[in-house]
């Protein structure tokens, strides 16, 4: 496997405010990898860092053999990043097929883009039934899954997930972490930021721990999975 | 005490038809207004100011050629340039401080709108109607330019419409306008719709002003005369609403035809703009205004 994504020695800003500090991880071609914490440790943050989605930052990240630092967020993800949001970010007034439409580059030709909505369609059989109502009409859990739909029609190498599971429940989260499955065994990296470890650490290959916005350990799935690492940086 | 006169059926017409060519006037203003407030957020004080130059721009062809068709398009296409140069070489770097963005294009407008009286005078200007003959309409004859003028925004309210509406550029400008960093971590180019919109918004101000030139006077300040009516339509209409703006120029156009006819001008924009205020304590949003959207 070859390296995808490379961030070296991250740091990030709110206005004066610093979140991150010389934060640096790798992910491969394939990999999946996830990135854990409490509430507030910089989880979000670090992915709107890696798509610019930030005030200011300084450190290198390094997408494929390209140095994407500086670009802006629509090039970078034009490059084959796709960002679900924590709050999923679905546009109320725009229906589930526009919202999926919008996230298409205008250049894909438009047989492919009806594929591509199709192909979303039959892996959330519930959006496809409710493909011309407003997206703000849909539930949680249905909004969840057109906030990763809208990802995944652009058929990227990397995707970032923000806190999946947060805010669903339960039942929902069960369906969340079913379409995740599904997923992380595809052909595509995927970066998880998330506080519920114990739902993701099947899925992923291997983790990083973060707390007040450093990377403070780093393992194997089963390294994480040890109660002791939970209790020392996930417990409140 | 006013005596109200009696109209004909023959005025009504007449006075209805020159309200709407007035009120399409006003739309081409207000909706470029509205399109550049809705999408960046931004009170584009020097939008009045790119009418002026509109207008003036096609005097000053018909003055060299003599054609006002030629002089209508190139004030269009250079007004329009203007307003892109302004937008990424200045505008686009304060669109995050609004302050900055008021005074910026107030002193943009304050600018042109000297220069204008500088090279032009105070003194006004009137241009030949290139459409002189007239036809009949509902059994009154009325001038053909006029009915041009209500053609021209008629097809600009579909043209416009549409875009936003049907087609790829439109769902972008939704988009942006309501979110613009969800749009950008979408691959929206958001920059670019901006241009694009704050352009468009200039060519509909240029072509408001080249279209007015036969119809009204052309003096340095017509701009802010219009703007003011404008941001009346716009905040009435509902900010940022295309709908809105479109119905209330209308509103108003027929306001100022029928109005002339018991009031003088200044007693009629002060009727407006009275009416506009007790409007909006009932109804702040306006018109079309949506209530903020909590996502």
């Amino acid at each position: 496997m070859s390296e995808l994504l490379s961030v070296d020695g991250l740091n990030a800003f709110y206005g004066d405010s610093q979140v991150l500090f010389d934060v640096s991880l790798s992910l491969d071609t394939n990999d999946v990898v996830g990135v854990f914490g409490r509430n507030g440790m910089g989880k979000t943050t670090l992915l709107n860092s890696l798509v610019n989605r930030i005030d200011r930052k300084t450190g290198t990240v390094t997408y494929g053999d390209r140095d994407i630092s500086e670009w802006s967020t629509h090039e970078i993800i034009r490059e084959g990043i796709a960002y679900v949001p924590e709050e999923r970010e679905i546009y109320p007034a725009l229906t589930v097929r526009e919202n999926l439409d919008l996230a298409l580059s205008s250049s894909v030709p438009d047989e492919v883009r009806e594929d591509r909505i199709e192909n979303v369609f039959g892996q959330f059989e519930r959006l496809g039934e409710r493909h011309d109502q407003r997206g703000g009409t849909l539930s949680g859990g249905e909004q969840q899954m057109l906030a990763i739909g809208r990802a995944l029609v652009t058929d990227p190498d990397l995707l970032l997930l923000d806190e999946p599971t947060e805010g669903l429940a339960p039942v929902i989260i069960d369906d969340v972490v079913d379409i995740l499955e599904s997923l992380v065994t595809g052909d595509r990296s995927v970066l998880i930021v998330e506080q519920n470890i114990k739902r993701m650490l099947p899925l992923i290959d291997r983790g990083y721990m973060i707390q007040t916005g450093q990377i403070v350990d780093e393992g194997d799935s089963e390294y994480l999975a040890q109660e002791e690492i939970h209790e020392k940086y996930l417990t409140v | 005490m006013y005596e109200i006169p009696l109209i004909t059926a023959d005025n009504f017409i007449t006075y209805a038809l020159n309200g709407l060519s007035r009120g399409m006037i006003i739309f081409l203003v207000a909706s470029g207004l509205s399109l550049i407030f809705g999408l960046i957020g931004l009170i584009n004080f020097a939008h009045g100011s790119m009418l002026a130059l509109g207008g003036y721009g096609t005097y000053i062809v018909i003055q060299a050629t003599g054609n006002f068709w030629l002089g209508l398009i190139v004030s269009v296409v250079l007004v329009t340039l203007l307003g892109f140069a302004l937008e990424r070489k200045l505008l686009y770097w304060i669109y995050d401080e609004p302050l900055l963005g008021f005074l910026g294009t107030f002193g943009i407008g304050l600018v042109i709108e000297e220069a204008i009286a500088v090279y032009f005078g105070s003194r006004s200007y009137t241009v030949s109607s290139p459409l002189p003959e007239s036809v009949q309409v509902l059994g009154v004859s009325y001038p053909s330019y006029r009915l041009f003028v209500i053609l021209v925004g008629a097809l600009v309210a579909l043209g416009i419409g549409a875009l936003l509406t049907k087609t790829r550029l439109g769902l972008e400008i939704h988009a942006t306008a309501n979110r613009q960093s969800t749009a950008e971590i979408l691959g929206v180019d958001t920059a670019r719709i901006y241009t694009i919109t704050f352009v468009l918004g200039t060519g509909l101000a240029a072509l408001a002003g080249a279209l007015t030139a036969p119809i009204t006077s052309m003096y340095p300040t017509i701009g802010l005369d219009y703007i003011t009516m404008a941001f009346l339509v716009i905040i009435v209409g509902g900010m940022g609403s295309f709908k809105g703006s479109l119905v209330v120029s209308l509103i108003v156009g027929q306001i100022i035809a029928f109005g002339w006819l018991v009031l003088a001008p200044t007693y009629v924009r002060i009727l407006i703009f009275a009416a506009a205020m007790v409007f909006i304590l009932y109804k702040p949003r306006g018109f079309f205004g949506k209530p903020e959207v909590h996502e």
